[in-house]
């Protein structure tokens, strides 16, 4: 561990800053209109850091970034951001569970909480009435953020050094002898 | 130690959980004004839009230039194809020339001898799609052309074929168009040659539905969609699409517009026609307007 992690009073702006790079990012004019549709990185994003993070990911930044979301990609205003508060929130809870276990285990957990939060959106949607999106475009949306989640994680881990701690250390310490 | 690390955590989890609660319960109200007052909350997200994504326009416009970069090297790959497939495509189009030409000194000829005037009202401003919607919640797209461009809210958009879509929310700089494949986009429509009216309806997939046939039975697939005009919402005769049997037996349009690559947009930046309210003067009924009879008389 000699490469420096970020200090923790930068980790909230930069987290801040990440989150609308994520949003810019699938708002880019690659294919537009097309069945082609980005991953939600802004979600993998903060499941990873709060993952990791979850002393040190203030509410307000998930609110804000989510409502930032919903704004910029024309989602339904509001649904977004509390659907991602919430899983957030569920995964801060829980942040413990996950210092310890394998990578695919957390994987599993981001994937199914997205499945809930999609689910949770749409059936919101149908209650109010509103046009729910289609099943297909749903699940795909689900496979392609499924497969962003552990490059996000990957990118956090290596670029940014955001690890959890004892997760690293515990495994470290195991190899030595 | 134990009992006091364990009961402030405690204390400040509460806390934590009725923060939660409120901030959650104002999400939920703004969900719920979204819902209710839509075109309002609509306004303010394009207008957000319109202030951010054109100063955020210089960190996209270099990713998704290198984005299409290589795609374009991965197209060096089947060069050859392509090329013998443009050659075809030649052959073919040398053939369709003729016919065009043909036609072209044909129309020319009728409109001499019509003493036709065409339309000049409808003229085009051409923008370039800056943003896509980027969720499968919607089908659309931002685009650089707004307000002090003379766009108002409704404007038909197209590419250089058929109709994308339409505008919904203008702001200064930028304006949001919905694509017909949106799930609330219904477009009148001609069905031709038989001639059936027809509504294009959007369904969140690629190929909107062809629904509200008269006669669904004299629509073939491979016929031509265009604009009916109806109703004023988009100029009449734009190429919409062609009908297709869609997998699920339900009559669909192949768009016209390649709405998967979409770089630039024509938006239709027609002025309303003048409409004629009411009966004129002098057809209306003369004793309810004894003045004006009077001013006649007078003259």
């Amino acid at each position: 561990m000699t490469a420096r992690a970020l200090p923790a009073v930068a980790e909230t702006p930069a987290l801040v800053g990440l989150g609308v790079l994520a949003v810019l990012t699938v708002t880019m004019p690659l294919g537009p209109g097309g069945a082609l549709v980005g991953p939600d990185l802004l979600y993998c994003l903060l499941v990873a850091w709060v993952i990791r993070r979850p002393a040190r990911t203030p509410l307000w930044a998930i609110v804000a970034l989510g409502l930032f979301a919903d704004l910029m990609l024309s989602r339904p205003l509001g649904l977004g951001a509390l659907g991602l508060m919430l899983v957030a929130e569920g995964f801060r809870r829980r942040a413990i569970l996950f210092h310890g276990a394998p990578f695919p285990v957390e994987w599993a957990a981001a994937v199914a909480g997205f499945a809930v939060l999609l689910a949770g959106m749409h059936l919101a949607l149908v209650v109010v009435f509103a046009t729910p999106p289609g099943l297909v475009p749903s699940l795909r949306f689900l496979l392609v953020t499924a497969l962003a989640y552990p490059l996000v994680v990957l990118g956090l881990a290596w670029c940014l050094r955001v690890r959890a701690p004892r997760a690293v250390s515990a495994y470290r310490m195991g190899r030595v002898p | 130690m134990a009992v006091r690390s364990g009961s402030t955590p405690d204390y400040v989890g509460g806390l934590r959980r009725v923060l939660i609660g409120v901030v959650a319960v104002l999400l939920v109200a703004l969900f719920l004004l979204w819902r209710i007052d839509n075109a309002r909350v609509e306004q303010l997200r394009v207008s957000l839009i319109d202030r951010f994504v054109p100063s955020f326009a210089w960190t996209t416009v270099p990713l998704a230039a290198t984005a299409h970069m290589v795609a374009d090297l991965r197209a060096y790959g089947r060069v050859y194809e392509q090329n013998a497939e443009l050659r075809r495509e030649l052959q073919r189009m040398q053939g369709w020339r003729e016919v065009a030409l043909q036609l072209e000194q044909k129309n020319a000829r009728l409109l001499a001898l019509n003493n036709v005037r065409l339309n000049p009202r409808m003229t085009f401003v051409t923008g370039e799609v800056m943003a896509d919607a980027g969720s499968p919640f919607r089908q659309s797209v931002m685009v650089n052309v707004g307000r002090i461009d003379g766009i108002v809210d409704g404007s038909a958009v197209m590419d250089g074929l058929g109709l994308v879509g339409r505008i919904a929310g203008v702001g200064e700089r930028s304006a949001r168009v919905i694509l017909l494949g949106d799930g609330s986009m219904r477009a009148p429509a001609t069905v031709r040659p038989s001639g059936q009216r027809a509504m294009v309806a959007g369904d969140n997939s690629p190929m909107p539905v062809l629904d509200f046939v008269e006669d669904s039975a004299e629509v073939r697939p491979g016929d031509q969609v265009v604009s009916s005009g109806e109703g004023g919402l988009y100029p009449a005769d734009i190429v919409i699409g062609r009908v297709v049997a869609g997998p699920d037996g339900r009559q669909r349009v192949r768009l016209a517009a390649d709405v998967r690559r979409l770089d630039f947009v024509r938006v239709v930046r027609g002025l309303p026609a003048e409409t004629v309210e009411g009966p004129g003067g002098m057809i209306g009924p003369v004793a309810a307007h004894p003045d004006v009879l009077a001013d006649g008389v007078e003259q």
